[in-house]
Parts: structure tokens; C-alpha cells; sequence
């Protein structure tokens, strides 16, 4: 891998995960903070909440982002699990897609938001700032979904003739992005030891595209 | 229009469209069709929805219940519940149970409780000869109660959905929590002594008692000053959130020294990554709520279930039934944001206090997490104790039972639930 490929690398395994950390600690800090300044001083600062909340909002919306790269949303699976493999892998593509065509709508209102916004000037409550430091999150939020979904929808049809766990990579396990650069040495071992080996092999052999390049020729 | 929403919400909720997406699809399609509100009016009701200081709440606790699960706490709450009980019938499964109650009052969530608890308990109820199915779902069970007493994130979620105060509710909790727990108990004795687990006994000096009882007072501090400062009004919720991270952190890494400071990052990290996929459907809900308050679609349902009964017994236990049956299915949370503004309209109708109504739903959708074919719970119990989830599946029916006869109590006698928090002067409604 050149070195160009490598930082890209880490960026996409990192920058979501650090971002997410940051923001996180901070807001915590700055509740405590206040907590601490009102219990002492009787006072703390008109803008704490809000912008503890700020921070909230933008932590929020990139961590649903990164949830769409792992497939860790939320839903109902006994029906699914009833179903072929075929199909059911046909219907995750299905459901990605569908996915994008929200998050794509999502995106346009809430760009449509930030422009309305500009137009007025709307200014958030306590803080001297506009509104917009606010409902920029959105856009970044829903924008930064759609590339995790682009990413995972690569994955799967790439995969498509894999094994279910690989193709499925719940969680994200079998992509890498357990990789984490501050992820400490003990919760990697264990995330580790309940990974499937035939599936790592599969993964770092690339079986799959053989058992297709095998049957075309 | 109720129809088109709901036929394609349910639609794509059972071929495994994501919550979220399904109720998103929903709605969109609404707007494009009937137009009720502009795509942008609803975009900008999700990001509304997101800023809000109460939901903060959410990872904060997240991240104070696991880093002090990982931090010696649960060793220190297990040995003091011994002290008591320890020599009784059944004595370990008692421990466990009330090591899950004292858990509870540090955790939000059910699964962190069966897993700080039950990697300690399940080993040790082995060993002095317990059934290890048995001993699983006794964990899995108890561990039900890591939602039911404060502080809660269903307890969050349900008075942010229901617009009611978030204190009463935590107020409320309390007694519920110690009637499940107490159930539980006595079904925990019957049981032993039919099986036959005699107690253990644990021969321990004056001296050794007065160590274990010093040793637990910081796990015992972060309860204290959580919750009394919030029943206190020193807090709000989500800043006594934000304390529990603050002295979780203090006391695992300074004074148990059960976890290093260079792995608060990812604690941090794990506890929003963990609340993220709940976060999502809490935000679209907020733009489905929106679309059904323009559509009075609640209202109508409510009335047209109404006509059928008026009657409060029967209704709370049709509500009963669905409550249970959801709960086998879905994650609790997205049970609780997607049918309180439909429900609470009925029951108001007739009566009932947001409050009383609140423990019912939390009662019923707690149960949710021991019953298969979908529970957290189980999930995370026979994860720890390494027996086969069918084989929990099968041996967490008596436990369920014991569940049921709970929410009996709880549904229909509603002083259990509103009696502290009026006795503190905190509103029901």
C-alpha cells in the first residue's frame, strides 16, 4: 500500500470515531463545569446549556453517520432471518439503496434549511452566533450518512458471492474499523476473539472473488 | 392517510428496513402526497428534536453505568448485598438480584446490569451448584431492573416522548423497581428450596464486614449524590448524568484503580456510538410526531378505540398485550418513542396519570428483554455465561411468569407507582 493510500486509510478509520471522542469529552467538561460554577460562584454561564446542546446535536448527527458505515441501525430481523441467503442479501442491497434515496432527501431540506437561515439571519439564543452553527450539522450529518452508505454498498456488492457473515459485516468487524487509534489493547483482544477466522481468511484471501473469477472462466 | 402511514411504516418494518428509515419512508412519502408540510418544515423538526438539553442525559449515563461496570463497582455492591443475605436459601440468587437493584441505581440500561452482575455471580452460583441455565436467567431477569430503577434512559426517553417531568418519573421508579425486585426474591427462594440449592455460608469476622462497608461507600456516594441531587433540585437530570461520568471516572480510576485514564477516550467513544442508532429514531420521530399532530392522527385512533371500550381494566390490558408482544420485537426505546404519542392519548382518555402509565409501559417493555425470540438481556446473558441462547430460551419462561405477575401489580394498583412522587409534591401529570 503506498503511503498516500495509508493516510487515507487511517483518516477513514479515524477521523469519525476522534471526532465523536473530542466533541464528547468536551460537552461532558462543559457540563460539569457549569455544575461546578453554579454550585461555588451561585453563577454559571448563560450559554453553557445551549451550547452543550450545540455540541450534542453535531455529536449526534455524525454518530448516526457512523453507524450507517457498521450496519448498526436499529431493526426488526426475525422475518429476515427466515428468508434464503440469496434473498436476503439482495434485500440489504435493496435496503441500502433505499437508504441513500432518504438520506439524499434529508440532505436537500436540510440544505434548504441552512439557506433560509442565511437569508434571515436567525441568530441562536444566548451565544452571538448564528443559527446556522446549528443546522450546518444536519448537513454535514446526512451528507457524511450517504458516503458511509456509498462505502458499505461497495462492500456488499463487491461481496456479493461471500460468505452471509462477511457480505453482512455487522457491526462493521470484518472492515477494519474496529482499528480505532486509541482503542486500548484489551477491548481490541476481546472484539477480537469473537471474530470468526474462516471469514478473516476469506476477507484477507479474497476466496470470494476467486470462487467468481473461477466460475466465469 | 393513517392507512398509507402505518401499512408502509409496519410494511418495511417487518422486512428488516431500519426503524428509522421505515418511519422515515412513512412520512416522506405523507408529504409528497398529501402534502400536510413542506420537506423542509420536517427536516428542520429532526434537528430541533436533537437540540435538546434533556437527551444529553442519554450517553452521559450511558458512559457513567459502563465505565463504572468495568470499574470494581459490582464487586464492592456484591459483597455488601452478602453481608445480609448471603447465608439465607437461595442466598446467591438473592445477592445477585439486589446487587442488581444497588446496580440499577447506577445504570441506565438492562444489559449493563446482567453484565456487570452477572460475570461475577453467575461463576460463583455455579460453583456452589446451581443450575447454570437457571442461574443465566435469574441474572437476565433481574437484570430488567437496571431500567426500572432510576436513573433510567427508557424512563429519558418516555418523558421527553410523553412531555412529562423526567423527575417524577425517576421519582416513580423507585418504589416499582423494589416491588420487582422483591418478587423476584421470593420467587428466587421458592424455587431454591424446590431445587434444593442450599445457602452458603459466609463465615465472616466483624472486622471483615466493617472493610466490605467501607470499601463499597464510594460505589454507594454515586446513587447518593446522583439522585438526591436531583431529587434535591440541585440538579437537573442531565447535569447529575454528567456528575455520575465525572465520579464514575474518579472513583474506577483513582480509587478502585480499575481502569487506566488512557481509556477514557474510548469509553467515550462506545457510549455515543452505543445510544447513536437510538438517537436517529428519536430524531425522526420528532418529524413523525410533528406529521401526526398535524394529521391528529393519535386523536383519531384514540377515538376509534374508544368506541369499541371504555372500559379501563379491559383497555390497560389490551394495552398489556401489545406492550408484551412489541417488547419480544423490537428495541425498547423505539418501542417507547414510537407508541407513547399513540397510546398516552387513550389512556388519558380514561384517566390514567402519564406517570402510572409510564412504569406500565417501562414494566412491560423491561420484560421485553428476557422474552425470545428478542432479548437484550439474554442476549448479553448467555454471552456471559456461555449457555446456548435456546437453552436460555427455553428456561426463562418461569422468570417471564414472575414478570407478568408484576405488571398485574403495577397496572392495576397505580398508588405503587404515583404515591413518592406526590408524597415529594412532584406532578403525576
Amino acid at each position: 500500500m503506498s503511503e498516500f493510500k495509508k493516510v487515507i486509510k487511517w483518516v477513514d478509520v479515524n477521523a469519525q470515531p476522534i471526532f465523536i471522542m473530542t466533541m464528547f469529552i468536551a460537552m461532558t467538561c462543559l457540563i460539569i463545569t457549569q455544575v461546578i460554577l453554579r454550585f461555588f460562584f451561585g453563577a454559571g454561564f448563560a450559554w453553557g446549556e445551549e451550547l452543550a446542546a450545540y455540541l450534542f446535536v453535531w455529536i449526534t448527527l455524525v454518530s448516526i453517520a457512523y453507524a450507517f458505515r457498521n450496519n448498526r441501525q436499529i431493526n426488526v430481523e426475525f422475518l429476515k432471518d427466515l428468508l434464503p441467503e440469496i434473498v436476503r442479501k439482495c434485500l440489504m442491497i435493496i435496503i441500502d439503496i433505499a437508504m441513500i434515496i432518504v438520506l439524499t432527501l434529508f440532505l436537500i431540506g436540510a440544505t434548504k434549511n441552512v439557506a433560509t437561515i442565511v437569508k434571515y439571519g436567525d441568530m441562536a439564543t444566548a451565544m452571538p452566533i448564528s443559527l446556522n452553527f446549528l443546522y450546518l450539522a444536519a448537513v454535514v450529518g446526512w451528507a457524511l450518512s450517504i458516503i458511509n452508505l456509498l462505502q458499505t454498498l461497495v462492500w456488499k456488492i463487491k461481496r456479493f458471492n461471500a460468505s452471509y457473515e462477511l457480505f453482512a459485516n455487522f457491526g462493521g468487524v470484518y472492515s477494519g474499523t474496529n482499528d480505532i487509534c486509541f482503542i486500548p489493547k484489551k477491548f481490541r483482544d476481546e472484539l477480537e476473539s469473537n471474530l470468526n477466522p474462516d471469514v478473516i481468511r476469506e476477507e484477507r484471501e479474497k476466496i470470494y472473488l476467486k470462487k467468481n473469477s473461477g466460475g466465469g472462466k | 392517510m393513517i392507512g398509507t402511514l402505518f401499512s408502509l411504516f409496519l410494511g418495511l418494518l417487518l422486512i428488516s428496513f431500519p426503524i428509522a428509515i421505515s418511519q422515515a419512508i412513512g412520512s416522506l412519502v405523507l408529504i409528497f402526497k398529501y402534502n400536510p408540510m413542506p420537506l423542509e418544515t420536517y427536516t428542520k423538526a429532526i434537528v430541533a428534536g436533537f437540540n435538546s438539553f434533556t437527551l444529553v442525559a442519554i450517553p452521559l449515563f450511558t458512559f457513567a453505568g459502563d465505565i463504572m461496570g468495568k470499574g470494581g463497582i459490582s464487586k464492592r455492591l456484591i459483597s455488601l448485598a452478602k453481608i445480609g443475605l448471603g447465608g439465607m436459601t437461595g442466598g446467591l440468587g438473592m445477592v445477585s438480584i439486589v446487587a442488581c437493584m444497588i446496580f440499577a441505581a447506577i445504570s441506565g440500561t438492562g444489559s449493563a446490569t446482567v453484565a456487570a452482575i452477572g460475570l461475577i455471580m453467575i461463576p460463583e452460583m455455579v460453583n456452589a451448584g446451581y443450575n447454570k441455565p437457571y442461574a443465566a436467567s435469574l441474572v437476565a431477569t433481574a437484570g430488567t431492573i437496571g431500567t426500572i430503577i432510576p436513573p433510567s434512559i427508557c424512563m429519558v426517553v418516555y418523558a421527553i416522548s410523553a412531555g412529562t417531568s423526567i423527575t417524577s418519573m425517576f421519582t416513580a421508579g423507585f418504589p416499582v423497581g423494589i416491588l420487582v425486585g422483591t418478587g423476584l426474591c421470593v420467587y428466587c427462594y421458592i424455587s431454591s428450596k424446590r431445587k434444593g440449592y442450599k445457602p452458603v455460608m459466609v463465615k465472616m469476622t466483624g472486622k471483615e464486614i466493617i472493610h466490605t462497608i467501607i470499601d463499597a461507600i464510594p460505589s454507594i456516594m454515586v446513587p447518593a449524590i446522583v439522585l438526591g441531587g436531583i431529587y434535591g433540585g440541585i440538579f437537573t437530570p442531565t447535569e447529575a448524568a454528567a456528575a455520575a461520568c465525572f465520579l464514575g471516572v474518579v472513583i474506577s480510576v483513582f480509587v478502585y484503580k480499575e481502569v487506566k485514564l488512557s481509556e477514557i477516550p474510548y469509553f467515550a467513544y462506545r457510549s455515543v456510538a452505543i445510544s447513536a442508532a437510538v438517537m436517529f429514531i428519536i430524531g425522526v420521530s420528532t418529524g413523525f410526531g410533528r406529521l401526526l399532530a398535524i394529521t391528529q392522527m393519535p386523536t383519531m385512533i384514540a377515538n376509534s378505540i374508544l368506541s369499541i371500550t371504555t372500559s379501563k381494566i379491559f383497555l390497560l390490558m389490551l394495552i398489556n398485550v401489545l406492550l408484551l408482544i412489541v417488547g419480544a420485537f423490537m428495541e425498547t426505546n423505539a418501542a417507547i418513542i414510537i407508541l407513547t404519542p399513540i397510546l398516552l392519548p387513550m389512556v388519558k382518555a380514561v384517566g390514567i396519570s402519564p406517570v402510572h402509565f409510564g412504569m406500565i409501559m417501562i414494566v412491560n417493555l423491561a420484560t421485553g428483554f428476557v422474552t425470545p425470540p428478542l432479548g437484550g438481556n439474554l442476549f448479553m446473558a448467555s454471552e456471559i455465561s456461555k449457555v446456548k441462547f435456546d437453552i436460555l430460551a427455553r428456561n426463562i419462561w418461569p422468570w417471564i411468569a414472575v414478570m407478568c405477575i408484576m405488571i398485574l401489580i403495577v397496572t392495576y394498583i397505580p398508588v405503587i407507582s404515583t404515591f413518592l412522587p406526590e408524597l415529594l409534591g412532584l406532578s403525576v401529570y
